[in-house]
């Protein structure tokens, strides 16, 4: 400890929490350095896929499949994966791992500044109370060591630093937060809320609440209703660390941004019980260097972070850091996904949305809650979902040629409304990931991806397909679409766990604050320390947790007297 | 509106012709400094010469195509470039096998056509085109229900209907384009013919006898 360290934090990974771990550890003083495994990404300037119409590319947006077949058999199975987004995701072959043939883990990844920031779908959910509770009462699963009340506060300090649109809906099991106004439903689905809500009590269906902004927002501008956010948005009318919360870190003066820095391990110090700095091999050179700092924040991703743990083998914890438990890497979930029910509308054939709203309508969870029961399965799942008028696609399918086809086309056919279940995933100690004996092409060792779906995952999904059909048929909808299998894991890009927050050091690897046990300088704050899935999108709960957790160490800091400035 | 001109509009050789859309993809490549798509790019250029079709498959389909979606008030499917568009995809976006089945359906229909019609697609006038077409597609469909294989015709209207409404020409000409909205109504009145080109959920190229995005 002789040598100052060179910063005061080092945050390993830009996505949405390292985003937001940079953006408040600079705002309140620290010199941070963000480190990512990626290229750089300039906002705007790289959103080379933004506002290009289909006939600029050579697949008129359907991607050279051939090319994806062979370097992106696993990241083309995204929703977002597409021609003009492709430099959003990784090469497969370039960054293999290791799963099950027979229940392939889907890993989707960006490896670049922001990372899956610019790729998420932006829902932006508080968990409930309930979800809080739940694993320490039914018996299922760990206990979170913090409640609701613990990070509530937390959920309206990014709220209202992200801009969220959604409406107060006074529920509880889905809490109101700090809203811009919400993207109002289309006619179809307020037809469907009046029905759903008559015929289904308990069951509500409100706007999707989401990280794009519907009027303008500390000094952003409001969505222009484009439609694909996912090849970026050079007017940061949605959340991403690019477009937002590095920018506020950048205008501290306090942030330096590394790119192409591969974290390959955390130096961990036995005499005093803290970590030291992180050990980086240059993505391009291959050149190996330290950087030292008083804390610092995993942001890699889950099973980045788990990965960056795995490989800080040292005397002290030769099964990686804060394993000395054999609980590291252990408990991976997935949101529950593949319920997936469309049915074709009645009705309405003089109304069409103008504008491509970026959010859809929600269906919070209703089952297990108060006196319903379903014996089904343990906890729930909600639905996203939204109603649009068929396009021109249609054309290929029906019986029209010729000039009576094109004119068919010009109109807008008929309605249809989807609904897509996403349940609450119970932690298994047999999905894990461990390090392989392979290695990637800078010696590090390859993630091994073991994840099953248990039988109350099948049930959720089952049911969710059941319900969400009944729902839609009560609509006067004829179902045309109907899934009710668990998609592979992964592909809900929900995977949370593996360094899980628990009160017992015993059983878990990351205490209240998001410290690893016994390392009071080294925090977790992405997806990895989740206890348990609640059935909501999560990312809002990673970053409420990375802004708590920053306001602890730098408490820490400063009580030890350890900050530098 | 595009007018081509007679010869060169019949070898399928206008506007969008496919070195011309590479070509433009390099220059939009190298303006934007773009790093992941460029080894496709490079690929794609390597590859660009070669066409699975031979001259007499090439006329085929671009009778087809021009039969299924005509010029009336405005371009079709040919001026639209939508020929060159459909070889690119059989020549490289299909897999072998499917390649071979739509190579091998468009051939089976030539002779089908000289067998029932007493002459080949091309001779046929237009008004005896689009009824032979229409007795094709009712046995592809009724096929299809079957579960037979994907038939050749499913595939050539997918592809004329897909090419054509994400062209420049089907996109802006026959349908309203409106790449950035600006507004957003959930719920507008539609006016006389009021489609629009592109939408949220894009298009999901359906491949096999899986129907087509909704």
């Amino acid at each position: 400890m002789t040598d100052t360290p060179l910063f005061d934090a080092i945050v390993v990974g830009s996505g949405i929490s390292g985003g937001m771990a940079a953006k408040e550890l600079t705002e309140r003083g620290l010199k941070v350095l963000l480190l990512d495994r990626g290229r750089h990404v300039t906002h705007g300037e790289d959103y080379v896929g933004e506002d290009r119409p289909p006939w600029d590319w050579r697949f008129h947006g359907l991607g050279d499949r051939q090319a994806y077949a062979k370097d992106y058999p696993v990241q083309s199975k995204a929703r977002a994966f597409g021609e003009g987004s492709t430099q959003f995701f990784v090469n497969d072959s370039e960054h293999p791992y290791e799963t099950d043939a027979d229940a392939p883990f889907s890993w989707i990844r960006g490896y670049h500044l922001g990372g899956r920031s610019l790729t998420w779908g932006r829902a932006t959910f508080r968990l409930s109370p309930t979800n809080f509770n739940e694993p320490g009462q039914d018996g299922h699963g760990s206990a979170w060591p913090i409640s609701y009340d613990d990070i509530a506060p937390w959920y309206s300090h990014v709220e209202k630093f992200i801009g969220v649109t959604g409406q107060r809906d006074g529920l509880d099991i889905l809490p109101d937060g700090e809203f811009l106004p919400p993207m109002p439903l289309n006619c179809v689905e307020e037809h469907a809320k009046s029905v759903i809500e008559a015929k289904f009590p308990g069951r509500t269906l409100i706007p999707e609440r989401s990280a794009v902004l519907s009027q303008e927002h500390n000094g952003r501008p409001p969505c222009h209703y484009c439609g694909p956010c996912y090849k970026g948005c050079s007017t940061a009318s949605y959340f991403s660390s690019n477009g937002v919360s590095l920018p506020a870190a950048e205008a501290t003066g306090r942030l330096t941004t590394v790119t192409d820095a591969i974290v390959a391990g955390v130096d961990y110090d036995p005499a005093t019980k803290r970590v030291t700095g992180v050990r980086v091999i240059d993505a391009k050179t291959k050149e190996r260097r330290t950087y030292t700092a008083r804390t610092i924040f995993l942001n890699a991703s889950t099973i980045g972070s788990i990965m960056v743990l795995l490989q800080s083998r040292s005397e002290a914890f030769p099964n990686g850091l804060g394993n000395n438990n054999d609980m590291l890497g252990r408990y991976l979930m997935d949101h529950a996904m593949g319920a997936v029910v469309t049915a074709r509308m009645p009705g309405f054939l003089d109304q069409q949305p103008v504008g491509n709203r970026p959010v859809g309508i929600y269906i919070p969870r209703y089952e297990n809650l108060g006196d319903r029961k379903n014996p089904a399965f343990q906890r729930g799942f909600g639905f996203q979902g939204s109603a649009w008028r068929s396009t021109w696609a249609r054309g290929a399918e029906g019986m029209e040629l010729g000039a009576d086809l094109k004119q068919a086309m010009r109109m807008p056919g008929p309605w249809h409304m989807m609904l897509v279940g996403f349940g609450e995933a119970l932690p298994r100690a047999d999905n894990r990931v461990t390090l392989s004996s392979k290695v990637d092409q800078w010696g590090l060792p390859l993630p091994d991806i073991r994840h099953h779906w248990s039988d109350n995952e099948m049930a959720i999904v089952r049911e969710a397909a059941a319900q969400a059909a009944e729902m839609l048929k009560a609509c006067g909808g004829e179902i045309v679409q109907y899934a009710d299998k668990p998609t592979p894991g992964g592909l809900a890009v929900h995977e949370m766990g593996g360094a899980r927050m628990g009160s017992d050091p015993a059983t878990s690897v990351t205490n209240a604050h998001n410290q690893v046990h016994g390392i009071d300088n080294l925090y977790v704050t992405d997806g990895a320390c989740m206890t348990a899935t609640g059935n909501v999108n999560p990312s809002l709960t990673y970053m409420a947790l990375t802004a708590r957790a920053v306001e602890h160490a730098v408490a820490q800091l400063d009580n030890t007297g350890l900050k530098a400035r | 509106m595009g007018t081509p001109e007679g010869q060169d509009a019949a070898e399928g050789g206008t506007h969008m012709d496919r070195r011309g859309l590479l070509r433009l993809c390099m220059m939009a490549a190298t303006a934007y400094g773009l790093g992941a798509g460029g080894y496709q790019l490079t690929q794609a250029m390597a590859e660009e010469s070669a066409s699975a079709l031979d001259a007499r498959q090439r006329k085929l389909v671009f009778a087809i195509a021009d039969t299924i979606l005509p010029d009336t008030d405005t371009p079709g499917a040919v001026k639209a470039g939508v020929p060159d568009f459909i070889d690119l995809m059989v020549s490289y976006w299909l897999d072998p096998a499917e390649r071979s089945a739509f190579l091998s359906g468009l051939d089976a229909f030539a002779q089908d056509t000289i067998r029932r019609q007493g002459t080949s697609f091309d001779m046929l006038l237009p008004a005896q085109r689009l009824d032979w077409l229409k007795a094709v597609q009712t046995d592809a469909w009724s096929k299809r229900a079957k579960g037979v294989a994907p038939p050749f015709f499913l595939w050539i209207k997918r592809l004329t209907v897909f090419g054509y409404y994400t062209s420049e020409t089907g996109a802006t000409e026959e349908l309203t384009f409106n790449l950035v909205p600006g507004e957003y109504q959930p719920c507008a009145h539609v006016g006389a013919d009021h489609a629009f080109s592109i939408n949220r959920s894009g298009f999901v190229f359906p491949v096999g006898n899986d129907p087509a995005t909704l």
